[in-house]
């Protein structure tokens, strides 16, 4: 495939989805630093709270009399445990970085969702299809970019915001913290060890492999949303609700299982293992137990992939 | 001269309906192809048969290759506006020169801003906020600024005024056209295009009526004004089609010597317009 025809399509993918993909992940991590910037600004005017170095033990004043230790408002407490422990400073921006990653993820699962949904549907009903199509850019490539878009592209700027995210919380805890005596040799040690960067890349990671594990799911939506005449929503939703009354019926009142319930019922097996197993314990390498799932889950959404490609080729005339 | 377009046996049905009735179709290099023909006549199908959007049956070659099956590689030698509000809504017009740029081998950035340069178009502006003749505007630049063989305008005028219309045909054949390229375009408009068309195809319930070079045109057809004194001597000539005019008759004979037209009344070469009128509706008797 022609690397430049790949990387205009993904431009046009953003261009024409950047509601999605760009503006609403920076609106939400915006309005979570807003609003956390401004609680760590408020409580800090607000509290007064010194700590300086006297005889190589912290001793803790507020408003120049001493504080009660362990007790009082959180910033009190977040700035005591940041000046005696070495590695709070980067847990507290770890923290703040897996909150926003926490918000993104819902926000993007609906917009990917959204995403892969439309995105075969939407120029086939609205004829913008007839102008891409005048273009020599192949289904394949097409649709193949579309997949990227939900197992690269998102994952990577859920990377960026997450490192944006950790900057901005890294530069304003340094000036609350120097500026209440916490010593700068305290911050800078807590991060190090580079936490605070390989994390967001680690996350980066976990999500593709959890976006790889949902390629049934995907494939699925892709196969939808080419297939559809109007509502790729409604097609998407009916065909297995309607495939498991069918089961469930069968087996019922026949006692004969399609099986499409138990396969269900494996496959959240398996995303459920490979969050507790891989993704919760932060391993990087795959688990030979794990092997096959993944397989099969790629094998499958692939299945779905290459059905959707043969729909835009060949299902429909424009 | 290699065939641009080679059709032979072209059939394509839609359920019980026949769009497409065996079509022969040759199309040289370097000629400008009128096809004509009413709604429902299969322009559009044919069309989209060559453009490979449709699988027909039959044996179907463009610049070489099967349009259905190589459709990406003839791309890269053809270019198509199949309707004139097919361009994306939601693009910027920068965003569309950068998209064609970059996917493209033969488009030319400096050619279709040379051609905007002559237009209102704003490269900031979004497709929804042009008006129809602008996006026609925008439409045709992207497309004239391709260096293809085969230029392929299903109803690009349509819907219109009759100032973009004009201006769009000036720039196609002052800008574009050169005897390398090939332009296949299909339109009710017939009188605005029979000035620029080299040949012409009428086709009407899929089978094609007619295909004759434009300069073949007054050596075939002849349309003669008659009065009401030598109308059976007319008659008996057998026209393909009548119709009653202020004073006499207009008759529209094919493959009739002149010399024996002409001592019955007024010779001339018919317009487009009216041999199409003349093909779609055949009527030998008043």
């Amino acid at each position: 495939m022609n690397t430049t025809k790949i990387i205009t399509q993904i431009k046009r993918e953003l261009w024409e989805n950047k509601g999605g993909f760009i503006y609403t992940p920076l609106i939400i991590t915006g309005l979570y630093l807003f609003i956390g910037l401004g609680v760590i600004i408020y409580f800090s005017e607000s509290i007064g709270a010194h700590h300086s170095v006297q005889d190589s033990a912290l001793k803790i004043e507020c408003n120049g009399n001493p504080c009660v230790n362990g007790g009082g408002p959180e910033l009190f407490n977040a700035v005591t445990s940041v000046g005696s422990s070495p590695d709070a400073f980067g847990e507290i921006i770890l923290g703040a970085m897996y909150v926003n990653c926490a918000l993104l993820s819902v926000v993007l699962s609906i917009a990917l969702t959204t995403y892969i949904l439309r995105c075969l549907f939407d120029d086939r009903k609205n004829n913008e299809i007839l102008f891409w199509r005048s273009m020599p850019v192949s289904e394949t490539t097409n649709v193949l970019v579309k997949l990227g878009m939900q197992l690269l592209v998102a994952p990577f700027i859920v990377l960026l915001i997450n490192e944006l995210v950790t900057v901005a919380y890294f530069v304003a805890g340094l000036i609350v913290f120097a500026s209440h005596g916490v010593p700068l040799s305290y911050l800078l040690a807590s991060v190090a060890n580079g936490k605070v960067i390989y994390i967001p890349l680690q996350i980066c990671y976990e999500n593709i492999f959890g976006l790889l594990m949902l390629m049934p799911v995907i494939g699925y939506f892709l196969f939808s949303s080419a297939l559809a005449k109007k509502s790729p929503f409604l097609t998407s939703a009916l065909i297995p609700v309607i495939l498991i009354i069918v089961d469930a019926m069968l087996n019922k009142f026949l006692g004969v299982q399609l099986g499409i319930i138990h396969v269900l019922g494996w496959y959240g097996q398996a995303l459920i293992n490979v969050k507790d197993t891989y993704i919760l314990q932060h391993a990087l390498v795959l688990d030979s137990s794990m092997l096959l799932p993944f397989v099969v889950c790629i094998s499958i959404g692939s299945l779905f992939v290459s059905g959707a490609i043969w729909l835009r080729n060949n299902r429909y005339e424009i | 001269m290699d065939a641009i377009i080679h059709a032979q046996g072209i059939r394509k049905t839609y359920g019980k309906k026949i769009a497409l009735d065996n079509i022969d179709l040759t199309i040289p290099a370097g000629r400008i192809v009128g096809l004509i023909g009413p709604n429902g006549a299969g322009k559009t199908t044919l069309l989209k048969g060559i453009l490979g959007l449709a699988q027909v049956d039959g044996s179907l070659h463009v610049l070489g290759l099967n349009p259905f099956t190589e459709r990406v590689k003839l791309l890269e030698d053809v270019s198509f506006i199949a309707d004139t509000a097919i361009l994306p809504r939601w693009i910027k017009v920068s965003e569309a020169l950068d998209y064609v740029e970059g996917v493209h081998p033969k488009f030319s950035r400096e050619k279709a801003m040379g051609f905007l340069a002559k237009t209102n178009i704003a490269l900031n502006s979004k497709v929804k906020a042009l008006s129809k003749g602008m996006v026609t505007q925008l439409h045709l630049a992207l497309i004239m600024a391709i260096d293809s063989k085969l230029l392929v305008l299903d109803e690009p005028t349509l819907g219109l005024d009759i100032i973009f219309r004009k201006r769009f045909y000036e720039s196609l054949l002052n800008d574009y056209y050169d005897a390398k390229k090939t332009i296949f375009i299909t339109t009710h408009q017939v009188e605005e295009i029979e000035g620029i068309l080299t040949d012409l195809i009428f086709i009407n319930n899929g089978k094609i009526l007619l295909e004759l070079p434009m300069e073949d045109l007054p050596n075939k057809f002849s349309e003669l004004q008659v009065d009401a004194a030598n109308k059976e001597g007319a008659l008996a000539l057998k026209p393909i089609h009548i119709r009653t005019t202020l004073g006499g008759y207009s008759m529209v004979f094919e493959d009739v010597d002149m010399e024996k037209l002409q001592v019955l009344g007024k010779v001339s070469t018919p317009s487009v317009a009216d041999l199409f009128v003349a093909k779609m509706q055949p009527s030998t008797s008043i």
